[in-house]
């Protein structure tokens, strides 16, 4: 934020312009800015998931379409779902039914505002940054129960239901997870966070103490229930409940849950790397001359590791989902949580 | 600045809360009820409070609200026909009395001298999450570790709520 | 401090804005051919039988009760969370993390008691 209003200082036609001006002009330049990376990862990821599929299950997914590797599978289908019939059932609630999916999508998108990009460049610089994604990501529940019930049909509501119980299970040991680092940092703000970990790969929360290894390890497993993906996509198991909450859906509208889908998954991805693996600091101190580039990256390579994980883990049970989060990863965050407190008195290191 | 979110906050509340309370279907009624949570977090983020609009959309919105909505799906379809007949016209000016009673009041209470205003901007810090963590911590710790007490015989009545008639845990 | 949240605002507006053109995009180009088949609701292909209100399994009930306590629970530590770097510092972390753990231990008592119970269970 602070760079791009410097930035709109430079260009001829701002100089005149007063600091609030330029504050409103900033954000609403960041807001369309983080509008086309979502647009764009959306379109990056699921040609990478199509590939990282493809090669897990040793076979090659899109070669075709822009000759090298298939690149311009994703934005094919992007450009065709522009031109499909919106469907909106009979018996459906259409108010609801046309409202859900920009519900679940400005939500996740809404997420985005705290994330810290580059040192000064970010949407919204707030006190309570990381309270504030988690608030703001818990409006993807009701988006998801209004789309399931607004379809009025059984197999959307069932996956509705079981998408917002396992959302909401999960949020517990995401919050969890990531409260040993704010311990050490002192502040909710995403910047302090990243600004804490400067130094190089050891001085990054994962390697700070074992518990916060183990809460890393914690948050992953969350975040990739959180985004309903992975051996953990209960909500749209195809041999049960035929495509769960988004079965009635088609057209733009089936690309809104698609496209919030990535969002959410780059965003628990980018929190994975700002808060635990080191924000915008690369492994090697002093080379930190592209810092945005770093983040992305690292935020990159965290998706990777999620869909890694996707297209190797069988799908869980419902039982055994909520075993793995009421039975075990609370109670392990909440240990991290008393453990790395300890472990602060005791080594006497403050920071 | 302050004046214009302020208002564009309440109307979208007041907006919710009618909408809410119209609708016939209990479920749309909800969504309504999370819209009118949201304003609310807005006003209280223009008045400073920003911790408590954050937490406002995170429980009342995020939490809360889920659970109405799984309480509404499970127990009754999307119209509810018993209501249907409680909202009969000629019973409207009743319903409608009470409210418009406090309305009247809260009218004449904030007349003249006493009209909501904006005293300049809040100290430096207001609202913030240092400031509610060391009033928490400090001057209110005893009603913070009581919470703790709420939590735990909340969480004892939800399971014997949740667990039904015949397996209650003392039975 | 709340010209920090207007950036939020903003992005809602950017974020309905071009949401609404990409819908108009696609209700330009796409069809419009509606038929009643097309119009019925999807469940696998067999036409739809019964209502909507199917019988809820109470679990997911009791999922939303545990959780909204929980987030209660997370709510209240982020404060204390945020003082204890400073706490520590002028000395008094010891005094920190016992209110912290009174108000874990009460928690942790209830939460043991509903494991026992079989409260966690999802049968």
């Amino acid at each position: 934020m602070d760079i791009l209003t410097a930035l709109l200082q430079g260009l001829p036609g701002f100089g005149g312009m007063s600091d609030q001006g330029l504050f409103i002009t900033g954000a609403a330049v960041m807001a369309t800015l983080m509008f086309t990376v979502m647009a764009l990862c959306a379109i990056v990821f699921t040609w990478m998931e199509r590939k990282v599929a493809g090669f897990i299950q040793s076979r090659y997914g899109p070669m075709r379409t822009g000759r090298w590797h298939g690149w311009a599978q994703a934005v094919a289908d992007m450009l065709k779902i522009l031109g499909k019939e919106d469907i909106i059932p009979a018996e459906a609630d259409k108010g609801l039914f046309v409202f859900a999916p920009l519900v679940v999508l400005l939500g996740s998108l809404l997420a985005w505002v705290a994330v810290p990009w580059a040192p000064g460049f970010v949407a919204a610089d707030l006190d309570l940054g990381l309270f504030f994604i988690f608030a703001a990501s818990s409006m993807v529940v009701i988006g998801i129960l209004m789309a399931g019930w607004a379809s009025n049909n059984k197999w959307a509501l069932y996956g509705a239901a079981r998408g917002a119980a396992q959302m909401v299970s999960y949020e517990i040991p995401l919050a969890l997870a990531t409260i040993p680092v704010i311990m050490h940092v002192g502040s909710l703000n995403t910047q302090d966070i990243v600004i804490a970990q400067q130094g190089g790969i050891w001085h990054w929360f994962i390697l700070r103490d074992p518990f916060l290894f183990v809460a890393f390890w914690m948050y992953f497993i969350a975040s990739i229930a959180e985004t309903n993906r992975g051996p953990f996509d209960m909500p749209e198991t195809e041999s049960e409940l035929v495509a769960g909450y988004h079965t009635e859906y088609t057209g733009m509208r089936f690309a809104f849950f698609f496209l919030a889908e990535y969002a959410n998954l780059f965003l628990v991805s980018l929190i994975a790397v700002f808060v635990f693996l080191g924000g915008w600091w690369s492994p090697i101190p002093g080379l930190d001359f592209a810092p945005a580039l770093t983040f992305v990256i690292k935020g990159i390579l965290m998706v990777f590791l999620n869909m890694w994980v996707r297209w190797t883990l069988p799908r869980v049970r419902v039982d055994q989902l909520m075993y793995l989060c009421w039975k075990v990863m609370i109670p392990v965050t909440l240990l991290c949580i008393v453990g790395s407190g300890i472990l602060m008195i005791t080594s006497g290191a403050v920071g | 600045m302050e004046g214009l979110l302020f208002w564009f906050c309440g109307s979208l509340l007041l907006l919710g809360g009618v909408m809410m309370v119209v609708q016939r279907s209990a479920v749309v009624s909800a969504l309504w009820l999370v819209f009118a949570f949201l304003s609310a977090a807005g006003i209280f983020a223009v008045l400073g409070g920003t911790f408590l609009a954050v937490m406002q959309v995170l429980v009342y919105a995020g939490a809360i609200m889920v659970l109405f909505l799984f309480v509404i799906m499970m127990l009754q379809g999307p119209v509810m026909d018993g209501e249907r007949r409680l909202m009969h016209p000629a019973l409207w000016p009743l319903i409608a009395a009470p409210p418009a009673a406090v309305l009247i009041m809260l009218a004449g209470f904030l007349r003249g001298d006493r009209m909501v205003g904006f005293a300049g901007a809040p100290a430096p810090g207001f609202g913030s999450v240092v400031q509610v963590a060391t009033l928490l911590l400090g001057r209110y710790l005893l009603a913070f570790e009581l919470i703790s007490i709420i939590l735990l015989v909340a969480l004892i009545g939800a399971l014997a709520v949740g667990r039904g008639e015949r397996k209650l845990p003392w039975k | 401090m709340f010209e920090r949240f207007i950036p939020v605002l903003l992005v809602l507006g950017v974020a309905g804005a071009f949401s609404g053109v990409f819908l108009a995009i696609s209700f330009l180009l796409g069809p419009r051919r509606p038929d009643a088949l097309k119009d019925s609701t999807y469940e696998c292909g067999i036409p739809a039988r019964g209502s909507i209100q199917i019988r809820f399994f109470v679990r997911f009930f009791l999922v939303a009760l545990f959780f909204l306590l929980f987030d209660l629970e997370a709510v209240f530590l982020y404060p204390w969370v945020v003082l204890y770097k400073g706490l520590l510092a002028s000395g008094a972390g010891g005094f920190a993390l016992t209110e912290m753990g009174v108000f874990l231990l009460v928690l942790l008592t209830g939460f043991l008691y509903v494991w026992k119970k079989g409260g966690l269970e999802w049968q």
